[in-house]
């Protein structure tokens, strides 16, 4: 019963604190400005007239498919893809892009696919801190006498969730709204639904990275070097795995070291795929809570 | 028969950091509350320790049981050990109260008695002025305070302060020894110092560690041989042939003469123990026509402390004439004593030059 209460209060506090510092806010802005970024640059077509709405959902219906056929290493060329996609060789990948793009809002399906690219380099931001931070400045140690070590990481980690989440749903809120009020491609129903199962994915995808991040800053006791660790590792994995899977297929694997490889079942059109991707997710994020937890329980402090 | 439980029970501890020994086989044991000093040259082992038995540092080898047996950083002791360490610092941004306040909430304490008692600590520490403003703004001095402040919040059972007082003014620093002294009646206090004159009067107990080595423990007046030493002022310079007279006393153990002063090592242990041995010493001084003009009883601490580290020689050299080199961090102590901070038989000029102290008298092997 201590230990949830403290788990509580130690989430409390990092979110307390990471308010109030330049980490937090960094991340908090960073991601925020990210995320619309990248919401302007899929609705910049159809706001400026460039191309009509249903212009653009052909196209992006080709894109959808295409990234999909990388994403879930399909073997040849990207020129190949395209065309055996637009000749629906690939029939489920060409189901899958129409169900992103004709079934639901289109601007919001792209929208959270960039998102689920570039999420994964943000979210170390809000995480990289939580235990490196004070043990740098051996702050820890007036903790430690009060708490558990398995408290204060649990706690930490909640709070680095919370802060993700809540950013997250804020920044998904106002693509919806603006969506809803400024580009009413799509009814409001539609929208919200929508805008629901994808903030879903989005939140299942941010328990990996921000244990990753976790992790990280319990290896390293330098939060700057912790934050390097930790994007770098993130960045590195698909790296490698595309650059090496033309040497040896079986390379390829390694972006399952980070839900790289799986990540985008989360926008699959089957729903029981969507949840056990989303069990992945967690599954994933709690192999590096365990490690971190593992690893804080044997550091010195 | 079935021993009581330890406070604190160190066997063969041991703890390296890479090929540096840091600590070396210790063995500690104290059973009752009150309070103890951890004495012992810079690089001695005092702060590490300290962390293991806070359970900051993971015990390597040997073995420590905190408070009747549980291992140090075990959930049992959440919130019955208090620790302030040297080296940590607060948020910088976050105001005194809600820290301590935060500290308090982990112990389980909330709303408007973890605040009454967040304010107590601060006032037992001068800071109760201080309570809205972030740590940035604290002096060096108003954070160590802020240090012991949040130690003593609670009721913890085992109190551990690494340098307490360093950096502190007078008033202040006298003001947190009053507070330890108080809270030795229901805990152990375990204070680290360098300023040994303080813990004199401060401690039960003490322990000197020397490389790692725990080179004597026990009550203060056992280390020190305060029941033995004494050191007197004769009214003329003794020849040798007298000296060797007084030496050749039953319960003189040893002599040394430095002008007129004289330092003597008593054998209390006999028959009719300490007074038996001075009087036996008084008598002879007065058949030799060399009464005492002055008779001061006990080594101090810092003697016991200089002979048991072998660092007479280093300290026969006032402290700020060795070089830059020499001193760390925590020689800042040694700086900020004052003279209001020092004893009447401090300030005389005939005080006992250590180098020249007697080395034989009272090592811990001896008694």
């Amino acid at each position: 019963m201590m230990g949830r209460w403290q788990i509580l209060l130690h989430a409390r506090n990092f979110l307390s604190q990471s308010l109030r510092s330049g980490s937090g806010v960094a991340f908090i802005v960073l991601t925020v400005t990210v995320g619309l970024g990248c919401a302007s640059l899929v609705f910049f077509p159809i706001e400026s007239e460039l191309v009509t709405a249903k212009e653009f959902k052909e196209n992006a219906a080709q894109g959808v498919g295409t990234f999909l056929a990388v994403a879930t290493l399909q073997p040849g060329k990207f020129s190949t893809l395209s065309e055996q996609i637009e000749s629906e060789e690939l029939v489920e990948l060409a189901m899958w892009g129409r169900y992103l793009v004709l079934d639901h809002p289109v601007l919001l399906s792209l929208t959270v696919m960039l998102l689920g690219l570039l999420l994964p380099v943000l979210l170390p931001l809000g995480s990289f801190a939580c235990i490196a931070g004070d043990v740098q400045h051996h702050s820890i140690r007036y903790l430690l006498p009060r708490t558990t070590r398995t408290s204060l990481l649990l706690g930490r980690l909640l709070g680095a969730l919370i802060l993700s989440w809540t950013v997250i749903t804020c920044l998904q809120g106002a693509v919806v709204m603006y969506l809803g009020i400024v580009l009413p491609l799509d009814g409001w129903g539609a929208l919200i639904t929508w805008g629901f199962q994808t903030l879903g994915a989005l939140v299942a995808l941010t328990v990996p990275y921000v244990a990753l991040g976790v992790l990280c800053s319990t290896i390293f006791r330098s939060p700057m070097v912790a934050l390097m660790g930790s994007v770098g590792f993130t960045l590195t994995v698909p790296l490698i795995a595309f650059s090496s899977r033309e040497a040896w297929e079986p390379l390829g694997n390694l972006l399952y070291l980070l839900p790289w490889g799986y990540a985008h079942h989360l926008l699959s059109p089957d729903g029981t795929v969507v949840v056990k991707t989303a069990l992945y997710c967690l599954g994933h994020g709690l192999i590096f809570t365990v490690i971190a937890l593992l690893r804080l329980r044997r550091a010195d402090l | 028969m079935i021993d009581s439980p330890s406070l604190l029970k160190i066997e063969q501890l041991s703890h390296r950091f890479g090929d540096k020994v840091a600590i070396d086989h210790v063995d500690w044991k104290l059973d009752q509350c009150g309070v103890v000093g951890l004495v012992g040259p810079n690089g001695a082992g005092k702060t590490t320790l300290f962390s293991l038995i806070a359970g900051f540092l993971r015990v390597q080898g040997g073995s420590i049981e905190v408070l009747g047996g549980a291992a140090p950083g075990s959930r049992s002791l959440v919130s019955r050990v208090a620790v302030m360490p040297q080296d940590a610092i607060f948020a910088r941004d976050v105001s005194i109260v809600d820290q301590m306040l935060f500290l308090r909430a982990l112990d389980g304490v909330t709303g408007t008695i973890a605040r009454q008692e967040v304010v107590a600590a601060l006032e037992s520490v001068g800071l109760a002025d201080q309570l809205d403003r972030g740590a940035a703004v604290l002096s060096h001095g108003m954070g160590k305070r802020l240090g012991v402040a949040q130690a003593i919040l609670g009721s913890p059972e085992l109190i551990l302060l690494d340098e307490p007082t360093a950096g502190l003014d007078p008033a202040n620093a006298l003001q947190v020894r009053e507070l330890i002294r108080s809270l030795g009646k229901d805990a152990l206090v375990i204070v680290s110092s360098h300023n040994l004159l303080e813990l004199q009067d401060l401690i039960d107990e003490v322990a000197v560690i020397v490389a790692g080595k725990m080179v004597a423990s026990g009550p203060i007046d056992e280390v020190t041989g305060s029941a033995r030493r004494f050191e007197l002022r004769l009214g003329r310079v003794i020849s040798p042939g007298e000296l060797q007279q007084i030496l050749d006393e039953e319960l003189v153990r040893g002599v040394s003469q430095d002008g007129t002063q004289l330092t003597v090592d008593l054998d209390a242990s006999a028959d009719g123990g300490l007074d038996a041995a001075l009087d036996q010493l008084l008598h002879r001084l007065l058949k030799l026509a060399a009464a005492p003009r002055r008779l001061r009883e006990g080594a101090s601490l810092e003697e016991a402390y200089l002979r048991l580290t072998g660092e007479s020689e280093q300290a026969a050299a006032p402290l700020d004439d060795r070089t830059e080199d020499d001193r760390t961090e925590d020689d800042r102590t040694e700086d900020d004593r004052t003279e209001d901070d020092r004893t009447e038989d401090d300030r005389t000029e005939d005080e006992p030059d250590e180098s020249d102290a007697p080395a034989a008298a009272t090592t811990s092997d001896d008694r």
